[in-house]
């Protein structure tokens, strides 16, 4: 084949045969990197009559190998030299194209001064001539890119030029000269997008508006109630203390009405009735009645329905007394889907009836009497790898008291079998 | 000032719109409206006026298969979907649909005033290409995955198959966490409307490839549909998170020229580059595999891209890449290297946890929540699955119950969140029900728990609330 030698910035006609502008142009980028150990991308621009890519499809790269119509398409090489082939049908390229350009870019630190040497070779498929031009890195100082080649109309025809122009800053500076500014990139990055939590919010206050007076939003509510009326409550928690004092039906839906300090709920009025509510005291101070969850004034007592207590209860007759519970109950580590049994001491005022919320868990007898009583506790069919955690519930006539129970068979396989052990028994 | 034609839309309505072309795809032309906010899309092909199937799809995919339209969801799905709006009969077959969003539009840089599409943004060397804070951080890519993950589901569930599912069809927004599926007028109807398309190299299904030289009414012969969907999926999901494709490794399956090699990479000699056993297409060098990801889906990309390249019915469906995407933000830690691009990474489980992107290391104390849901009434089993706790996180209603899941209708109001506070992690309960430490003292609304190592919490005590075990890691 005859070799045309075009030197750097030397331009003429393709060699081509007579019918190549209608057949294929084999474009070949060849570089050897010498030092350049990062990738060295070639791309190809479409460029229209004023010199720019005014459609992104037209730049033919790594990520996009051909143009819209097949015209241009691109190969990368990467053995034994980088580079590329290009595929160019000048006749299907539209007509808005006027330019072909060919460049190389590193994908790096690395400078073209330290290429070793590049070739661009440009030959009709199946032709008898080809253009070649030579470059090496000598030739550039700091540019990271080139534009080694492009081909261009003229008169009706096509026509080559050997360009070998640096540019430095790499392939955003070659985009920035045929397209739209680039920003420095030297410009700091927006905050991230926010992850799906939202954005951080000071530490909040419990979400229940505080009437004047210190008066808790229930007690308002309370105190808005029309004597005999039903105030149903959305199932949420809600701080007391509240004091009821005309007939109301509070319908609490499973809420709880729970105080640091007791008496969290004081009935001070008859017709009242209470239900699915819980009332708790969390905390305790000196006071007397810090404790008492539920304060009834003589004859108030209400009607209960569902009402679970965790504290004192002060004014109902049959509740009084002495119950001796504990607050919780752990049983340790349990051998896996075997029957673990154990004992526990409990005494109440009143006659109870016994129930567990954790399932395989049994107690016996289910009903207690006032006083004290020895109850065994089973558990049996736990599977391996699993929590306890739920409560044993002592139904008196008028509440519901809870202890809280807990276990776990995680790491059991091994644990020795249980046959009455002692859980608790009231002090003293 | 271009000049106005007019198109008339199938209801008998006309629009108007601007003559002058302003885009173009494989199929279709593009003409803005005048107001901008629509375009009016004709198909290439003139035979396409005549085609009455073709109209029949269109009918279907702006009427009854369209989610938008919905009064409840509908305008959560317009903002994930480039949905057609109306069907044009004349001069020519067409559609009109929304005109992109503004935030899918590059708006400064080499390619400012040009469609985001996904395929600038899945490779580190190409995002460079873009204005830094367009580029966003693996956070950014977790959260488009999720919607693209779950517009897929939602297709699905509604059986549609998009069959054409590739980065030319997708528009991300790293910058903003958003992104929308275009060209939404090609939907397969299963069994009655089929495939225009076989779809777009790098996301043709396997099997799809391996049997498109067989005639078109022979049976072995696979077109797009809902199954070569769950295969696209992944590798769009793959490319976002790993900035690379599965499937082009090294390994060159045919010397006779590159489109041939290409079909059978992507076809019958198709390899994931990081399959277990065969190393045949592994990357050379350090990379960062797919583990990184989080225990959730490396696991399904497994199935993805090595049963599921010739097993296609083992392919994990859109919605279980949904759950597994979401229930990957848990896992979250936002990493402390100084210009790590990715910001984020996933907690994989380790004592030592690391940025795969930079390399930087976790130091101090980590809280950890593991979460176990209650199999039966005071039961609690594992879940497998935790929260990593981060300054500021929030506890939400599907951390809270089991039952809940954080999809497109889940209520987003915060239940509690996480601080650090004069040395102690703390757990502040701002709206849950029924908190409360087993064994310990309820966390009453508007009150903190300090968590200590192995405390257990049950985050409610309503149906579906779940324990969670604290584990504080020190590292």
């Amino acid at each position: 084949m005859e070799v045309i030698s075009f030197q750097r910035g030397q331009r003429g006609p393709l060699p081509l045969s007579p019918d190549a502008e209608t057949g294929v142009l084999d474009l070949q980028v060849l570089l050897r990197p010498g030092r350049i150990r990062s990738d060295i991308d070639v791309c190809c621009l479409c460029l229209g009559a004023d010199g720019r890519l005014g459609d992104d499809r037209y730049l033919v790269f790594y990520n996009q190998r051909c143009s819209p119509e097949g015209a241009v398409q691109l190969q990368a090489i990467s053995s034994p030299a980088q580079g590329a082939h290009l595929q160019v049908e000048l006749a299907k390229l539209p007509a808005m194209i006027e330019r072909v350009v060919v460049t190389a870019s590193i994908d790096g630190a690395e400078t073209m001064q330290e290429l070793e040497h590049g070739r661009l070779v440009l030959s009709p498929r199946g032709g008898e001539r080809c253009v070649v031009h030579e470059f090496h890195g000598g030739e550039f100082s700091g540019e990271q890119a080139l534009i080694l080649g492009e081909l261009y109309r003229r008169g009706g025809g096509w026509r080559f030029r050997a360009v070998s122009q640096g540019f430095a800053g790499g392939l955003p500076k070659l985009l920035e000269h045929f397209g739209a500014e680039v920003r420095d990139d030297s410009v700091r990055a927006s905050s991230p997008a926010a992850p799906p939590p939202s954005s951080a919010a000071p530490p909040s206050s419990t979400p229940v508006v505080v009437a004047e007076h210190g008066e808790t939003a229930l007690q308002r509510l309370v105190d808005q109630a029309a004597p005999g009326s039903v105030l149903h409550l959305p199932r949420n928690e809600y701080p007391g203390p509240v004091r009821v004092e005309k007939p109301l039906m509070i319908e609490g839906n499973g809420s709880t009405l729970w105080s640091r300090g007791g008496p969290v709920l004081h009935v001070r009025a008859a017709g009242v009735r209470l239900r699915s509510l819980g009332i708790e005291v969390t905390g305790s101070d000196d006071r007397n009645d810090a404790d008492v969850a539920l304060s009834i004034a003589p004859g108030c007592v209400p009607e209960l329905h569902a009402v679970q207590v965790r504290g004192r209860v002060v004014g109902l007759e049959k509740e009084t007394g002495e119950w001796a519970l504990p607050g919780g109950l752990s049983l340790g580590t349990l051998a896996p889907r075997r029957r673990s049994e154990y004992r526990l001491a409990l005494r109440v005022p009143v006659e109870c009836r016994l129930t567990s919320s954790v399932s395989g868990v049994r107690l016996a007898p289910e009903t207690l009497r006032a006083g004290e009583n020895e109850v065994t506790l089973t558990v049996e069919g736990v599977s391996a790898d699993t929590l306890i955690a739920g409560e044993i519930v002592l139904h008196s006539p008028h509440l519901q008291r809870t202890i809280g129970l807990t276990g776990s068979t995680v790491g059991g396989e091994g644990a020795a079998l249980v046959r009455g052990a002692l859980l608790w028994r009231p002090p003293g | 000032m271009s000049r106005t034609l007019r198109a008339t839309l199938e209801d008998g309505r006309t629009i108007e719109y601007l003559a002058e072309v302003a885009g173009e795809g494989s199929m279709k032309t593009v003409h803005f409206t005048p107001d901008r906010a629509s375009v009016v899309c004709f198909f290439k092909e003139k035979s396409a006026t005549h085609d009455p199937e073709r109209r029949r799809r269109l009918q279907a995919i702006v009427g009854r298969y369209n989610p938008t339209v919905d009064p409840a969801t509908g305008a959560y799905w317009r903002e994930l979907f480039c949905w057609p709006t109306g069907v044009v009969t004349r001069p020519e077959l067409g559609v009109v649909a929304p005109a992109y969003a503004a935030n899918f539009f590059f708006g400064s840089g080499a390619f400012a005033g040009k469609e985001k599409q996904a395929s600038w943004f899945i490779r580190p060397k190409l995002r460079r290409l873009i204005p830094a804070e367009e580029r966003g951080s693996f956070l950014s890519y977790l959260q488009i995955s999720i919607l693209v993950a779950r517009a897929v589901r939602r297709m699905h569930a509604a059986g549609l198959a998009h069959s054409d599912l590739s980065n030319r069809n997708v528009l991300l927004d790293p910058r903003g966490g958003r992104a929308a599926i275009i060209d939404i007028d090609s939907l397969v109807v299963p069994q009655t409307f089929p495939p225009d398309v076989l779809g777009t190299p790098g996301y043709i299904a396997p099997e799809v490839l391996a049997t498109q030289h067989l005639p078109v009414g022979d049976a072995r012969r696979v077109l797009p549909s809902r199954t070569t969907d769950q295969h696209a999926l992944p590798v769009l999901i793959y490319e976002y998170l790993l900035g690379r494709h599965p499937l082009r490794g090294p390994r060159v399956n045919s010397t006779v020229s590159a489109e041939e090699d290409e079909r059978l990479s992507m076809g019958e000699k198709s390899l994931w580059i990081e399959d277990p056993v065969d190393h045949g297409n592994r990357l050379r060098g350090d990379f960062v595999p797919c583990t990184a990801l989080g225990p959730l889906l490396a696991p399904l990309f497994e199935r993805a891209f090595v049963q599921g390249l010739r097993a296609p019915a083992q392919r994990p469906g859109a919605d279980e890449w949904e759950r597994a995407l979401v229930q990957t933000t848990d896992l979250l830690m936002r990493c402390g290297g100084a210009g790590c691009a990715h910001q984020w990474f996933v907690y994989d489980g380790s004592t030592a946890p690391r940025c795969p992107a930079c390399g930087w290391t976790f130091r101090g104390t980590l809280p950890l929540l593991n979460f176990y849901r209650e199999a039966r009434p005071g039961q609690y089993v594992s879940e497998r699955h935790r929260l990593v706790v981060r300054q500021d996180q929030h506890l939400y209603r599907w951390h809270v119950y089991s039952n809940h899941f954080a999809g497109e209708n889940a209520d987003r109001t915060p239940l509690g969140y996480f601080t650090r506070h004069e040395g102690e992690w703390l757990l502040v309960n701002q709206n849950a029900a029924s908190m409360q430490v087993v064994g310990g003292d309820p966390v009453l609304p508007g009150t903190p728990v300090v968590l200590r190592d192995g405390m257990q919490i049950r985050l409610s005590r309503e149906t579906g609330g779940r324990l969670a075990v604290v584990q504080m890691l020190r590292v």
